[in-house]
């Protein structure tokens, strides 16, 4: 096999054993990016960093990884995808990124996202969309479009993401790869540039669980900069846990509904009969996506105020007076989905309407949480397709928003109970990409991986 | 939803929009809202509003102790008007 289809833990024994070196890893891929990013444009910043060998000696040492570009790499350009941090350069490193750097990867560089992570195809992106590795014609799913499409391709081994309501399953889904979000609180948001606060979790693009494994291990657990987090140490994965344990899996009626595509259904019907799977069926579900798509416009509305051209940022030029430079900054800089997103959150925000939809969809993501818990005291694992269909054409949902919201069916439940959740590809020999998603309680990010791998084992 | 709501959400959002770009947006804007609507079916009597998946996240709150911060230099870097170690602004008086 050649090294751009290798996962992170088999590159790093390569490496130990002597059989390749760190500089020739890195070169590889450093080429690898040259050759392919003119075509998929998955990333937005390609650093130079085949020489950089200030890794070296460590464990990750020669591993490049690439950084979606809403995630602070201090020196390097953070441009949201944006016209409004089309020049920002960001001043720190964010956690993540500084907990790779310590453990040895070299940072490849900064992959394309939907603006400001708002999108489920990378259309949104002010730099162009990225394009499907699986196929050119279609989407690489959003919004870390640019890191699946990097991992997938082979132009990096790994790759960071971000996970506000399926931004690292979906596209990992659509392009074939793992993606993985832990649980809320477990990787600091610190320098990750705020979406929606509640819903935010940084995740990771890689070839197989393992890796997933071994990045969260590297940069979970409790960061003094960010004090939302979960205060206790993560475990340790342990991949023999299963191994003499039944893990109680419980498959989602919603599932075999209709709008999922037919070869998916069958699909993880076999999945789910071999498994053991039990059907349960939560019908408050029908409810997560409009609560989602309140309570994350909302929080966007709030964040995204900042951007008002006076600190940092884009600024318009020829304004009459200070309200007049924010309204042109703000409508000149922000791209089409992201000024939808905001309106609707100012909306559901303001005076009259804040009880009828904000406290209210809060109150449902309350409603949703409890039920879940309750379906989390008798089964370990809850299981469903990632995404409804496989990718979709260019073109084909940015005319209607709501088809686009409703590709997020069975993602934003995680983000809206804080719970870990994977997608690992399941698709068959010949058919487009698609995933299958594992979600377990909040909290329980070791035991899903575990129970990832074996899953991954038999079926991929 | 008709153009005046949503000129003055814009209004409160600060940002513009033209007459063409209006039109289409309130028609996708209304679709939206019709659809988030469904939560008014929801029966959350006695519910609390959930604001964070961590209870303690909002509460928590860190010691109030000087510490390290950005420098002056690195909060100025990305000002778009920077004059004098200050963020320049258009005048406004």
């Amino acid at each position: 096999m050649e090294l751009h289809q290798l996962p992170v833990h088999i590159l790093i024994d390569l490496i130990r054993e002597g059989r390749t070196s760190p500089a020739s890893v890195r070169e590889y891929f450093a080429r690898r990016i040259d050759q392919l990013n003119g075509d998929l444009n998955a990333f937005i910043t390609v650093l130079d960093f085949a020489r950089d060998d200030s890794g070296d000696g460590k464990p990750l040492a020669g591993v490049p990884v690439a950084v979606k570009d809403n995630i602070s790499v201090a020196g390097v350009r953070l441009t949201c995808g944006s016209r409004m941090l089309e020049n920002f350069e960001a001043v720190y490193d964010a956690t993540a990124v500084a907990r790779l750097k310590q453990a040895g990867a070299v940072i490849a560089g900064k992959t394309n996202l939907d603006e400001f992570a708002m999108g489920s195809s990378n259309e949104y992106s002010y730099f162009g969309a990225v394009k499907n590795p699986a196929d050119p014609e279609r989407v690489p799913g959003g919004s870390s479009g640019g890191s699946a499409a990097a991992v997938a391709a082979g132009m990096v081994p790994a790759a960071l993401g971000s996970d506000t309501g399926g931004s690292v399953r979906q596209p990992a889904s659509f392009c074939g790869i793992v993606g993985f979000k832990p649980s809320y609180g477990r990787i600091s948001r610190w320098g990750l540039v705020a979406f929606a606060s509640s819903l935010d979790q940084i995740g990771f693009l890689t070839r197989d669980v393992r890796d997933a494994a071994l990045l969260y291990e590297i940069t979970a657990g409790p960061d003094e900069h960010d004090a939302t987090m979960i205060q206790s140490p993560p475990e340790r994965v342990d991949f023999n846990m299963w191994n003499d344990r039944t893990p109680r899996v419980a498959v989602l009626s919603q599932s075999f509904s209709d709008s999922v595509a037919e070869s998916i259904r069958d699909r993880i019907g076999e999945i789910a009969s071999k498994l053991g799977a039990e059907k349960i069926e939560i019908p408050e579900l029908e409810y997560a996506v409009p609560i989602y798509y309140i309570i994350a416009p909302a929080e966007a509305s709030a964040n995204l105020a900042r951007y008002d051209g006076v600190r940092y940022g884009f600024r318009a030029e020829d304004v009459a007076d200070a309200v007049d430079l924010y309204f042109r900054t703000r409508t000149q800089g922000f791209g089409p989905e992201v000024k939808r997103r905001i309106m609707i959150g100012t909306f559901v925000l303001s005076a009259g309407y804040q009880d009828e939809y904000f406290k209210r969809a809060q109150k449902g993501r309350r409603l949703l949480a409890n039920k879940l818990g309750e379906v989390f005291e008798r089964f370990d694992f809850v299981i469903s397709p990632t995404t409804t269909t496989a990718a979709f054409r260019f073109g084909e949902r940015t005319e209607d928003p709501i088809s686009m919201y409703l590709s997020d069916y069975f993602t934003v439940i995680a983000n809206l109970i804080g719970a870990p959740a994977i997608s690992i590809p399941v698709h068959r020999e010949g058919e487009l990409p698609y995933g299958l998603q594992i979600m377990a309680a909040p909290r329980h990010d070791a035991e899903l991986l575990s129970f990832a791998a074996a899953v991954e084992e038999k079926f991929v | 939803m008709d153009k005046n709501q949503i000129r003055h959400i814009g209004e409160l959002a600060r940002l513009e929009f033209g007459d063409e770009e209006l039109e289409q947006f309130a028609e996708q804007f209304g679709r939206i809202i019709e659809f988030v609507e469904k939560v008014a079916e929801l029966d959350v009597e006695g519910l609390e509003p959930m604001i964070s998946p961590l209870d303690e996240a909002a509460v928590r709150l860190r010691p109030d102790t000087p510490g390290e911060t950005l420098s002056h230099e690195d909060a100025l870097k990305n000002a778009p008007d920077n004059k004098e170690g200050l963020f320049g602004v258009p005048r406004i008086i």
